[in-house]
């Protein structure tokens, strides 16, 4: 089962960034096709991204992407930086290009269109919080 | 009488894409394979009788004529129904739509339509968009025990008196059907009963006229025929009465600046140019389909095998479980995903469905997410059946 490989079944299996935060930014997606919902929580400083945790019923894939974004988000806690990222693996998963180095283990979910939006559930979640938060405008303090 | 297995063996024959590549199609409730009778067909007139109808005087333009009559009579037939009472459709949500239009331009705030739990999407989301611009209410009766509209129904048609009720005639998910006789003669006399047949009519043929319905919709695509075509049978009286929701050529009898005279039935409810060789592909399906009632016990037998193999499995669920016998069998496992399900399942060259399947009412009834959901045709087989049950016991291993 090349999707389902050790990583993703690892990463799917996490529960430490399981859970609300009742302060903060947050966005609930659906993907119609599957049922997947994930809802995303972020607390937002000065344009960095200081929590984050999720709530998620949804399939292995869409389990591991959550928990990947918010592995990233403490690594890069700059909400544009993540937006960006959020967007680029958008755009690669669409024009079937090379993931960004930081999502690679979800280069086979590439060759399955009907399992994108699996993944990219959390990341939209992103999106639609850093474009809805007036943090979009902050760049990060050094 | 054929054996079970050399039954299926020669519906299997028939299906081109099955021999080509072979796979183990288990996703018949969301599209039916073709027959090569249909893709024949379909072939022939794109070859030899392609023309526009109700337009032309040239040859090719009598001969699509001459194919789009014939195949409408050829489902009529089928159904027992009158030609003109025949209206070919995109689809079964095209024809929803239509109704829910048409009918729902008449209903007002106080007025109720009665829905199910169960019903696709399709069956409630267009009855939604008319009662929040017409202010009629809806009423969703909770699913019986084989997954089907059916025992709360009859208390809520008594309790409410709806206008309109709209029902699938089976259901999409449990495979439950409804007692459409019963619901017919527990309605008022003015309540109007539409069926939705998309998962009754690949299995079985309907005598319309004597179902008890006053309007019934399929899909083709579900039943053996190519996409884009369906059917929406109204009893005459019932067609004549509805008021024009979408307008165009063919559908009219004259047009000026002023105005316009509306076409006889069952062109008035056609309007732009038809899905002519769609409509020949229907009709071969519906002439393929005369054949079924023969591959009934088995299709149900290779169902009752599948629910006694799943009821083994660990964490593993049948939804409606004491339902009566039925193509469609749907399952949930504990804390599994029903895509991850399908997912190792496709790995193994399975076809089946997983999610919330158009139902989220229902699944939302049923509190859970999602299920996997096997439907069957009588094309598939023994060696079908084997390959899911393996499949599932190594997807409950991998992923619990």
């Amino acid at each position: 089962m090349k999707i389902y490989h050790d990583e993703i079944m690892r990463l799917a299996k996490c529960r430490d960034s399981s859970g609300r935060l009742d302060d903060g930014s947050h966005a609930c997606l659906q993907n119609p096709l599957c049922g997947d919902e994930c809802t995303l929580y972020v607390r937002l400083r000065d344009g960095l991204i200081t929590a984050a945790r999720h709530e998620t019923r949804g399939c292995i894939l869409c389990q591991a992407a959550v928990v990947r974004l918010i592995q990233l988000s403490r690594q890069t806690p700059s909400l544009a930086a993540m937006a960006e990222l959020a967007r680029a693996f958008d755009t690669a998963l669409r024009e079937g290009s090379a993931l960004p180095p930081m999502l690679e283990l979800f280069t086979p979910v590439a060759a399955r269109r009907s399992r994108h939006r699996c993944v990219l559930l959390p990341y939209q979640a992103l999106l639609q919080i850093a474009e809805s938060s007036a943090e979009r405008f902050l760049e990060p303090r050094a | 009488m054929m054996s079970a297995t050399a039954a299926s063996g020669h519906w299997r024959r028939q299906i081109p894409l099955l021999q080509r590549q072979p796979y183990h199609y288990l996703d018949n409730a969301a599209t039916a394979l073709m027959p090569a009778a249909v893709l024949d067909a379909v072939r022939d007139y794109d070859d030899r009788n392609r023309g526009n109808v109700g337009r032309g005087v040239h040859r090719f333009a009598e001969a699509a004529d001459t194919v789009y009559s014939d195949a409408r009579q050829t489902v009529a037939a089928a159904l027992r129904a009158a030609e003109q009472e025949i209206i070919f459709t995109a689809g079964c949500t095209a024809g929803l739509n239509l109704l829910a239009n048409a009918l729902g331009q008449s209903l007002q705030p106080g007025d109720k339509v009665l829905l199910s739990l169960a019903e696709h999407h399709s069956n409630i989301v267009p009855w939604q968009i008319m009662a929040q611009r017409r202010g009629f209410t809806l009423h969703f009766a909770a699913p019986d025990g084989s997954g089907a509209g059916g025992r709360q129904l009859l208390t809520m048609i008594e309790r409410y008196q709806p206008r309109v009720i709209s029902i699938a005639h089976t259901t999409n998910v449990g495979g439950g059907t409804v007692d459409l006789a019963l619901l017919a003669a527990a309605k008022p006399a003015k309540t109007l009963l539409v069926v939705d047949g998309a998962q009754y009519v690949p299995h079985h043929l309907p005598d319309l006229p004597a179902s008890g319905a006053d309007f019934y919709v399929f899909s083709g695509h579900k039943c053996y025929a190519p996409n884009g075509i369906g059917v929406l049978w109204g009893r005459r009286e019932q067609l004549e009465a509805l008021p024009p929701v979408i307008g165009g050529g063919g559908a009219i009898a004259h047009v000026s600046s002023d105005g316009y005279g509306p076409a006889a039935l069952p062109q008035r409810l056609e309007p732009g140019t038809p899905p002519v060789s769609p409509a020949v592909g229907l009709a071969a399906a519906m002439r393929w389909c005369g054949q079924l009632a023969a591959a009934e016990g088995a299709v149900l037998g290779l169902a009752q095998r599948l629910r006694e193999g799943l009821r083994q499995l660990p964490h593993t669920h049948l939804l409606f479980d004491n339902a009566p016998p039925s193509p469609i069998v749907s399952f949930i496992v504990d804390g599994v995903h029903a895509h991850d399900i399908c997912e190792v399942l496709a790995d193994h060259e399975i076809a089946v469905r997983g999610g919330h399947h158009c139902a989220e009412p229902l699944m939302v009834h049923l509190g859970i997410g999602g299920c996997v959901r096997v439907s069957l045709a009588p094309y598939n087989n023994d060696a079908d059946i084997d390959a899911v049950l393996l499949a599932s016991e190594k997807a409950v291993r991998l992923l619990r």
